[in-house]
């Protein structure tokens, strides 16, 4: 942070790949900040991502990245992500690596880049197992040594100390691995000097890009924040939209068992103290941040489980006769399903179906406190898991074919199931869940540099 | 009598984590958010009845800074495991929005 500027000011994007406004990133860039960063991935959407490697929105992402790596370096700005192609995993960093590698030759782009891997050796977690330093975050399965084998892999959720590290290195680029949300902002405003507190809540306020602002996601607009010695401000970027002090302080509510306290691997970014105050120009003023530093040091960790391969199909039924009677004509379906299987040699053992019933309680199952549908139509969707993509295949088509021949009380019609346009089942590759969802205690403060190399790269 | 559906400005639904949900249930007026807050209606039994939970697992906060009240309860199911039927938890609060407010 230069003298003559008491503030280091950094842009955010909400995620990348999920589209951002160009002319809303073009008027942050005017406001000069230091740091361009975004959080790049979530685990909210399931397991699929880190299990397979697969990034989400790849095409999008390249563009996007492009826009924002070209503006950033072409002011000076340092730019950051972390969580980096969804998952965070190893394949995930490097298929975002290769992306960035690919703008800079295009571009003729030239800096010092640094790659956090998060992805965690398994010898190590075995031997943390071994000392009763890992504890399950809920109804997992038991961590073993064969379940951390079978993981397909298992990420550590960085903390800013591998951030820390690569600014210390002068990394202008940083992509991070799987990362604690506010960790990919804290890190700039730290090395800087502002106050933990300040630095950490104002980070966790910008995780969200576009969250901290009104009115809001649909505007595709950046979250813009300044850090200051003893306070933040908060604005956003793009004309006609801003900050409220309910729509910056509503951040730390999102995702989070208490909306005071946020847990980050070296402490708890603690806000009941705070101020929220509107100040000029759709500008919000944040005071009384505090950051608590834990007693010891704690990573979480996330792992997915292969499961099976998924596919699926769908039909639907108009028959107001078969209304009343859906559940017990749809246990009928999977007996006939399941014998017309085995005859052709597909067994019970080899695959799972579940019936996901559009218009009764497709989106809430067992809580769904409509008991009675009063639909006139119900979708189903046939949901199958097999122990191959084959046995998958099958069993959700002979489901949906057999559910055609189920007769139901009263039945007139002779075929149950309507289909949109000719369809069989669509294979859906692999299926992955959390095997892993656990946080690991370190033994010493710095033992986080055994777990999360940090790579310098000059591009 | 007032629903909270007719009172409340958002009511955002989402995981926290794989294994637990919440609501951020926010008003644009604070004198609307303390009606709702001190009346009591938002309490662990209601919540627990209406998504079959015990009242132990539900917790409820306010949050003045926002006009919020938070609930939390865990998921019966982990995000994204074979049973899930919303991964994100995105539509799993219709149940509250008939609830009545004195």
């Amino acid at each position: 942070m230069a003298e003559e500027d008491e503030e280091l000011r950094m842009m955010a994007v909400g995620s990348i790949g999920a589209g951002f406004s160009y002319r809303a990133f073009q008027r942050g860039l005017s406001w000069n900040p230091h740091v361009v960063a975004s959080d790049a991935g979530s685990s909210d959407h399931g397991a699929a991502h880190l299990g397979s490697g697969e990034v989400r929105s790849q095409g999008p992402m390249k563009r996007q990245l492009d826009t924002l790596i070209s503006g950033a370096r072409g002011i000076g700005a340092k730019f950051i992500i972390g969580s980096a192609g969804t998952a965070g995993g190893e394949r995930n960093l490097q298929a975002v690596r290769k992306l960035v590698e690919e703008i800079a030759r295009e571009r003729d782009l030239h800096f010092r880049m640094a790659l956090l891997h998060a992805e965690m050796d398994k010898n190590y977690l075995k031997k943390k197992l071994a000392a009763d330093k890992i504890v399950s975050l809920g109804p997992f399965p038991v961590l073993t040594d064969e379940a951390i084998d079978a993981s397909t892999p298992i990420v550590g959720m960085m903390g800013v100390e591998p951030f820390l590290k690569a600014l210390d290195a002068g990394a202008d680029v940083i992509l991070g691995g799987r990362a604690t949300d506010p960790a990919i902002f804290a890190g700039p405003p730290l090395a800087a000097g502002i106050p933990a507190g300040v630095a950490w809540h104002a980070a966790r306020t910008m995780d969200k890009g576009v969250m901290m602002t009104v009115p809001g996601e649909e505007t595709g607009s950046l979250g813009f924040m300044q850090f200051r010695m003893d306070h933040f401000i908060a604005s956003s970027t793009k004309e006609g939209t801003y900050c409220t002090p309910r729509s910056v302080a509503a951040v730390t509510l999102y995702e989070n068992d208490s909306p005071y306290h946020t847990i980050v691997p070296s402490g708890v970014i603690d806000t009941s103290g705070c101020v929220y105050e509107a100040v000029d120009d759709g500008k919000v003023k944040v005071t009384g941040s505090q950051f608590i530093t834990a007693p010891k040091y704690t990573v979480k960790l996330e792992g997915s489980r292969f499961l099976g391969y998924r596919a699926i199909t769908f039909f639907a039924v108009r028959d107001p006769m078969i209304m009343p009677y859906v559940d017990e004509w749809l246990a009928k379906v999977k007996v006939n399903a399941e014998r017309n299987l085995h005859l052709q040699g597909v067994e019970p053992d080899e695959y799972t179906v579940r019936f996901r019933v559009y218009g009764k309680n497709g989106v809430m199952g067992e809580d769904e406190p409509v008991t009675q549908t009063q639909s006139h139509e119900l979708g189903i969707l046939v949901d199958a898991i097999g122990k191959t993509q084959s046995a998958a295949n099958e069993a959700a088509a002979r489901h949906k074919a057999l559910a055609g021949h189920t007769k139901f009380p009263g039945q007139l019609n002779h075929n149950n199931a309507s289909e949109p346009f000719p369809m069989g089942a669509l294979p859906m590759g692999p299926v992955y869940d959390w095997g892993v969802w656990h946080i690991v205690e370190m033994d010493t403060w710095s033992e986080w540099e055994d777990i999360f190399d940090v790579e310098i790269v000059d591009v | 009598m007032d629903r909270l559906r007719d009172i409340a400005n958002s009511i955002r639904g989402t995981n926290n984590g794989a294994t637990r949900r919440s609501f951020d249930i926010m008003f644009d007026r604070t004198e609307d958010f303390q009606r709702v807050w001190s009346s009591g209606a938002i309490n662990p039994e209601l919540i627990a009845e209406l998504y079959k939970l015990s009242a132990e697992d539900v917790s409820i906060y306010d949050y003045p800074p926002a006009n919020a009240i938070k609930i939390v309860m865990p998921r019966k199911v982990v995000s994204g495991s074979p049973d899930d039927t919303d991964v994100d938890g995105k539509q799993q609060h219709a149940p509250l929005l008939d609830i009545p407010i004195p």
